[in-house]
């Protein structure tokens, strides 16, 4: 086993008399890729927020870099937070700042990069998620998903040790999906840490290293892809999976629509394609 | 018995609508008489009631012909956009005749008023000499002003002086004196009479008078039907002695009165010093005005200066946690919010001398005004630096956290410049209503424009002065809308 990189024990968290997190209890390792799936409100959002105390933690402890973050002071609290990379639902991009600006705004204050340090790397970043020509920009000049990629490089360039993703395609239309999809896979591939909580069961399928049941508070099943996916469940996770599946479903027409209309073409042969996709899925 | 409640609502609110302003009933005729409230004891309010010397006459006047008698309260500033309108018939109220006899249709001076000097008791000052290198009030618009600044060699005298406030009435003038932030008052006889009736033992009054006048009635310009019958009525009071008793009654058993029964008993109403012609001069306006101009943007700017950081501060005050520091910014806001700006300015101003007994210091005239304005002005710009801070998203807060930022970088990258964006257009409303407001300076004496355009316009009998001060501020304000719209423009580069 690899190096633990946060050791979370006995988490809780309430929100006034609604306990929203009822003691949760696993290692992130440094090279995973955690993926947390299950209902609304089963606390997937919350748990990773408490990661790197968006939201303080009500019991329990999470040990990184040897200390127990949840106890410590403020001035610890916002190192620490440096020290990870949070990509929202929103993209929360800094609407006042340019691309630019908005990448190197924290490296140049957290880490002291001096600006010309700071640019050069930003640049490098955005040519690797293909946006090198909208450093000048201002994030309303962009797309949704062209944002969660800047959103990600922001993160980047903060060099965390752990990235953790919140619903990051939840906001996006269907088309953009796959090119935020894609930097995170690439990402995975480059051997970073991630959590992620997502609604995508192809990605947890496909990239996950470990994916993570929660619902009511608890980790309620864990596992392998291959555990969560390819085997028959009982209860709850049994229910959660057959709901899903649907969607599962949904997104494989929708990457096989999208390989189809990446040419201008149509042919029979990809009609055909199509039709016996729709005709499986309605068995 | 719905239908008569509402009858009878109908009806209250009927009368009260047109009450003042309906014709009055069938062949009874009615004398509306314009006078200034503030005036005692010609005429003021006691209790519920307009009282006073004038007004007394006045309703005699009006039982023997018969009339129905008004007293209209109005403002000193507009009383001849008041009598050129018809909606007062005339102003009787110590109106001086003096440098204005060719204003107005005058009756005979029926009183002769000197102009005094009101000291402390305790004071130094025993003859108009030594007024010399002192402080001297006077109540805005009066003969006795224009003697002492303008011409004459009551100029002369005026030019001893250390310096001349202008106040905007003759209570403010005595709270001046009160405070030790003048010397002496150069003021009405009768008024300064009754101010020694009513304050025994601190006040006394120069042996010395600055200058002689008489008091008349005043009329529209060629309106000698209306002056003639009031005349004539006024001389019957005075050959039955009503007069004196009126005049007993309100000035310690004295008669004041200088009318006589018969017109060849009249006295002269025009001394020489003041019957110097007295011409609009246009260059001495604009200069007057761009000097006034000045002061109000002197006001403007350092408002300004100290409001905006001070809304901020008082933001952050009113947006804490703890309710030690939030609960008193709170009812800090809502006071100054809730009373008037006039007010505060009183308050500023002599709040150190009635509530602690500190002498005012000549300077503090200004100080106070910025210091009230200011104060005023920010806890309006807190409450919309407020609005701007809460309306940006809590993501932007979360991302800043996220990367680390501590709450100071936090609050000055990312939330500060978003919110600036934000508040610019309410900020650019209260920056014009300052503007505006710079006017009620002159609640303190100070003379910005609006109150040299109000000393001019009541100088010259003309509207004039108003309506190139109107048009000064509309110039001064078309600015700073211009400056605000090329700042918002700048900052929409990002929506």
């Amino acid at each position: 086993m690899s190096e633990v990189l946060l050791k979370i024990e006995n988490l809780k968290k309430s929100f006034g008399k609604l306990e929203v997190l009822k003691g949760l209890t696993t290692d992130i390792c440094k090279g995973e890729v955690v993926v947390m799936i299950g209902p609304s409100g089963g606390g997937k959002s919350t748990f990773l927020r408490c990661m790197n105390l968006l939201e303080q933690p009500t019991k329990g402890s999470i040990v990184f870099d040897g200390i127990d973050i949840v106890a410590a002071d403020e001035k610890t609290k916002n190192r620490v937070r440096s020290e990870m990379g949070m990509v929202f639902q929103h993209f929360n991009l800094f609407p006042h700042l340019t691309i630019l600006d908005n990448i190197t705004l924290a490296p140049r204050l957290v880490r002291g990069v001096a600006r010309a340090e700071a640019e050069k790397e930003a640049l490098e970043l955005l040519a690797r998620v293909g946006l090198a020509d909208k450093a000048k920009a201002y994030p309303q000049q962009l797309s949704g998903g062209q944002k969660q990629r800047v959103a990600i490089v922001r993160s980047l360039a903060m060099h965390p040790q752990v990235m953790l993703f919140d619903e990051p395609t939840s906001a996006l239309d269907p088309e953009m999906v796959g090119e935020v999809l894609d930097v995170m896979k690439d990402l995975a591939k480059n051997g970073m840490t991630m959590v992620v909580v997502t609604h995508e069961m192809r990605f947890a399928r496909d990239v996950a290293t470990r994916v993570l049941f929660l619902e009511g508070g608890y980790i309620s099943a864990q596992g392998t892809p291959q555990e969560i996916f390819e085997q028959k469940h009982d209860g709850r996770l049994g229910e959660f999976l057959g709901k899903v599946a649907g969607v599962g479903f949904r997104e494989k027409v929708r990457d096989e629509l999208r390989d189809i209309l990446a040419d201008d073409t149509v042919t029979a042969e990809e009609v055909e394609r199509i039709r016996k996709l729709l005709k499986e899925g309605r068995q | 018995m719905v239908e008569r409640m509402k009858q009878l609502v109908l009806s209250a609110l009927a009368a009260f609508l047109f009450a003042g302003c309906g014709q009055p009933s069938e062949g009874v005729k009615r004398l509306t008489v314009g006078f200034d409230a503030d005036f005692p004891p010609y005429g003021f309010k006691q209790g519920d009631e307009f009282v006073g010397f004038d007004l007394d006459l006045a309703k005699e006047v009006c039982v023997r012909r018969g009339w129905t008698f008004v007293a209209n309260p109005i403002n000193w500033d507009a009383k001849d956009m008041e009598l050129g309108s018809g909606a007062i018939d005339c102003i009787w109220n110590g109106f001086t005749i003096n440098g204005r006899e060719e204003a107005y249709t005058w009756s005979p001076p029926y009183i002769d008023n000197s102009q005094v000097v009101l000291v402390k008791v305790a004071s130094s000052i025993r003859t108009l000499a030594d007024l010399k290198g002192r402080t001297v009030a006077v109540q805005t618009d009066t003969p006795v002003e224009k003697a002492l600044k303008e011409g004459g060699e009551k100029a002369a005298l005026g030019a001893t002086f250390k310096g001349i406030v202008v106040t905007p009435n003759y209570n403010n003038a005595v709270m001046e004196l009160d405070a030790g932030a003048v010397d002496a008052i150069a003021m009405d006889m009768g008024v300064a009479l009754k101010k020694l009736a009513d304050c025994p033992g601190q006040f006394r009054i120069l042996d010395e008078a600055v200058m002689h006048e008489f008091y008349g009635i005043g009329f529209k310009k060629g309106n000698v039907a209306l002056r003639d019958q009031v005349t004539e009525t006024l001389r019957e009071m005075v050959a039955d002695g009503t007069a004196a008793k009126i005049s007993a009654k309100w000035f310690e058993g004295a008669n004041v009165l200088v009318l006589a029964a018969t017109p060849d008993g009249d006295a002269s109403s025009t001394p020489a010093e003041n019957a110097l012609a007295n011409p609009l001069d246009y260059g001495k306006l604009f200069a007057g005005l761009f000097r006034g101009l000045g002061v109000s943007i002197a006001i403007f700017v350092l408002t300004l200066l100290f409001a905006l950081p001070l809304g901020l501060v008082i933001c952050f005050g009113r947006m804490s946690a703890h309710a030690v520091v939030s609960a008193p910014v709170k009812a800090f806001i809502s006071v100054m919010r809730g009373t008037p700006l006039m007010l505060q300015l009183f308050f500023v101003y002599f709040g150190p001398w009635y509530v602690f007994h500190i002498q005012l210091a000549p300077c503090y005239r200004i100080i106070a005004v910025i210091i009230a304005f200011a104060l005023n002005y920010a806890a309006y710009f807190a409450e919309i630096y407020r609005a701007g801070l809460e309306g940006i998203e809590r993501g932007q807060h979360e991302a800043a956290s996220a990367l680390g930022l501590g709450p100071v970088e936090t609050f000055l990258r990312i939330v500060f410049p978003q919110m600036v964006k934000r508040v610019l257009p309410p900020v650019t409303n209260e920056v014009i209503t300052l503007v505006k407001d710079t006017s009620l300076a002159f609640a303190l004496s100070v003379t910005e424009m609006f109150t040299v355009a109000k000393m001019a316009a009541g100088a010259h009998t003309t509207m004039v002065p108003f309506i190139v001060a109107g048009v000064f501020y509309y110039v001064f304000n078309a600015l700073v809308a211009k400056v605000m719209e090329l700042v918002e423009r700048r900052l929409s580069y990002y929506s």
